[in-house]
């Protein structure tokens, strides 16, 4: 059985059931709908992340579903994955901002992870220029943040 | 980067070690305030000097105005040179309002144990918190705590003679798989807290202790009573009479039941949950949860006696119910395999609240009273209901439409409707209805709708119409009391709520098809200053009002707590 997807930009793509229901938010709506045959318009996602998205749940199809937040939490990125996820900054963001909307919680934590180890043991002035990222707060701010953590940074 | 939302920022710095969390404090706004609200949410203490500090920092507040108390959930102590004097405890208590629990990794003494303050009154026990220590934690439960959530282990570990916990009034006991709520546990702990006015447990077990029921003495403190968990196959005589003879002021019952564990195997035809419900004489409340059960025919239903339950819920004279919950999957069937329904205008008449899964396409009655409501004076009114949430689960049935205006003058005392898989259609404007039995305003307070997925569109695109203007402007006018408006899955091509003066709490608006409503096209008009998205076009849906305190919508691009 397949199912019909509709990218924001109208593309249309056919899956196998199984894998669009990586998606918790499309399992639900078929659900809810049953049978049929009208594509199931994503408005969030662009033909090119829905491709790459598609791609993942394909290749983690036979994955067991956990719900262990632990289990989830240490499991370190495999290789696949990890050059699954060497792509441009804008498209691993999108890649998350896809698994979020899709409910897709086993590629958001990938997508999650990736960044993590892109920030780790980085200062927030190389933070901000990795992601290119404006500094909107104030000097005043800045002592505020640092008054209130003080007690936390001595350590 | 400016595009990640902050929980996606929260869920990334939760794979990274406190330290980084630390640093990304001082990136920009966004990530400082997803920081905070991480790094806060759990804190570890290592050293007394450590403490001292934190106690400082808390009294700070930042420019928002929330302190970082606020956000604390969890402390842990991992030292026991950590000796604070009641009375600074106390001052901590009421600066971390929120905290669920708070620990000491290491053994304690009895010096340690004022972190039950009285302020922290949801505290939580952690599973099998300090179990070899009871004799020092017990003890100072008693004075302070009014709310107790603890599982079923550490209820006897607490429930023995000598101890009173004369505050407390709710207790929940959650099972933890060591041990099961029985009879002798429970009047142990009616014993032990003898101002219990609201308790929760499971049943799991059939009660094998031979009590003298005939002894029992009535709880008449407790009026609303969980059983989040009944096994219907351990629904036994004995349970029955038990629960009957003790709870004897009950006005608020609430049963999850379930019968996955093991079949039914012989039971007692007059032990029903219909018989236990009738025989309550100051039952006011009743919520019936079957979640897990697909099958018409379940043995679970007899257990219900869900006939005897209709014929009782509709006699005025026999049912005093007034708040009525009825949540199942499927619909039972009787003898003759024709389902049983429970809705219907006798009984909707004299409640003033009802929640209803509707799980036969027969059963309509109630949403095809809505979508087709003569409007009075032909039809009939309910006027004691104030809140009214109903759930079509059935498919392939025409959808459901909804008059909004008709509803509202059918049901002149509503406060809350929910209803999902609806749709609306036409006109909502009140101005439509005759105006002499129009009143000059509503009181409902909160409306949530959640359209069918796939319902019609509005208008016809391939005849080059435009999608239709969903125009709620005269209906919040018509309510002026209405705070909370979700609109979802909204199938309108714009909405236009014009009403300046009006201010809604909560409002969220979303859709899932982008030839529907979409959030880039979005005007939102506060208080006279405009917050548009990012594409303005011809067909902006515009929603005009003075105040909104939390506004959700797709991408939460337009949530910005600033306004």
């Amino acid at each position: 059985m397949s199912v019909r997807l509709l990218s924001s930009d109208s593309e249309d793509f056919t899956v196998a059931k199984e894998v669009a229901e990586r998606s918790m938010l499309i399992k639900n709506m078929l659900e809810d709908v049953g049978d049929n045959d009208n594509p199931i318009p994503l408005p969030n996602v662009t033909a090119k992340i829905l491709r790459k998205v598609i791609e993942w749940c394909e290749h983690h199809l036979g994955d067991p579903v956990t719900n262990d937040e632990n289990e989830r939490r240490n499991t370190e990125i495999d290789e696949w994955d990890q050059k699954f996820m060497e792509v441009d900054q804008e498209t691993l963001f999108d890649i998350i901002l896809a698994a979020n909307y899709l409910d897709i919680k086993p590629l958001l934590d990938v997508g999650c992870k990736t960044v993590a180890n892109m920030i780790k043991g980085k200062t927030a002035e190389e933070i901000r220029k990795i992601f290119n990222i404006v500094n909107d707060l104030t000097p005043e701010e800045e002592a505020q943040i640092r008054k209130e953590n003080e007690w936390a940074e001595d350590r | 980067m400016g595009n990640l939302p902050t929980e996606i920022i929260q869920h990334i710095l939760s794979y990274t070690p406190r330290r980084q969390v630390l640093s990304c404090l001082y990136i920009n706004r966004q990530w400082s305030c997803a920081a905070r609200t991480l790094f806060y949410h759990w804190i570890d203490v290592y050293t007394p000097d450590q403490m001292d500090a934190f106690q400082l920092c808390l009294s700070y507040s930042n420019s928002h105005g929330s302190t970082i108390g606020d956000l604390v959930r969890h402390l842990r102590f991992h030292t026991y040179d950590i000796l604070i004097p009641q009375d600074e405890f106390d001052q901590l208590a009421i600066m971390t309002p929120n905290m669920l629990t708070c620990d000491f990794s290491v053994p304690v003494t009895d010096d340690h144990l004022n972190i039950f303050s009285k302020h922290w009154k949801h505290l939580t026990l952690l599973p099998r918190w300090h179990m070899d220590e009871t004799d020092l934690w017990v003890p100072t439960l008693g004075p302070q705590l009014s709310d107790l959530d603890i599982t079923v282990s550490q209820l006897r570990a607490i429930c023995v003679p000598g101890n009173q916990f004369c505050a407390l009034t709710n207790l929940t006991a959650r099972d933890d798989g060591d041990a099961t709520v029985d009879l002798v546990l429970l009047e142990a702990l009616h014993r032990a807290c003898p101002r219990l006015m609201s308790l929760k447990f499971d049943i799991l077990d059939l009660p094998i202790e031979t009590m003298d029921l005939d002894a029992i003495q009535p709880a008449p403190l407790v009026t609303t009573l969980t059983i989040a968990y009944l096994n219907a196959s351990v629904f036994s005589d004995v349970w029955f009479n038990y629960l009957l003879r003790k709870y004897i002021s009950i006005s608020s019952l609430s049963i999850e039941l379930d019968d996955s564990i093991q079949g039914i195997v012989s039971r007692n035809p007059d032990v029903t949950i219909h018989s236990l419900i009738s025989s309550l004489k100051r039952l006011d409340t009743l919520h019936l949860n079957i979640p897990m059960t697909y099958n018409p025919r379940s043995e679970i239903f007899q257990v219900v006696d869900v006939e005897a339950l209709r014929d009782w819920l509709n006699d005025n004279a026999r049912s005093p119910l007034t708040s009525f919950s009825w949540l199942c999957p499927v619909s039972p069937l009787d003898l003759d395999n024709r389902p049983i329904m429970f809705a219907s205008a006798g009984l909707v008449q004299h409640l003033t609240s009802f929640r209803y899964d509707v799980s036969d396409s027969d059963d309509a009655w109630l949403t095809d009273c809505l979508s087709h409501l003569p409007a009075p004076p032909n039809a009939t009114t309910f006027p004691l209901l104030t809140t009214l949430h109903l759930e079509p689960l059935f498919q392939n049935k025409s959808l459901f439409n909804v008059d909004l205006p008709v509803v509202l003058l059918c049901m002149p005392n509503l406060l809350h409707l929910t209803l999902r898989k609806c749709q609306l259609q036409g006109s909502q404007d009140p101005a439509g209805l005759p105006a002499k039995r129009r009143p000059r305003c509503h009181p409902l307070q909160s409306l949530h709708l959640y359209w069918a997925p796939f319902a019609g569109v509005f208008g016809d695109k391939k005849k080059g119409e435009c999608l239709q203007t969903l125009d709620l402007t005269g209906f919040v006018n018509f309510c002026p009391h209405l705070d909370e408006l979700l609109l979802h899955n909204c199938c309108a091509g714009r909405i236009l709520i014009n009403a300046p003066q009006h201010s809604f709490t909560r409002l969220s608006i979303y859709s899932l098809r982008p030839d529907r409503i979409h959030i880039d096209q979005l005007k939102l008009v506060l208080q006279r200053k405009t917050i548009e998205a990012a594409r303005p076009s011809g067909t902006l849906s515009v929603i005009q009002c003075k105040a909104v305190d939390r506004f959700d919508a797709e991408h939460n691009s337009l949530s910005n707590p600033t306004w």
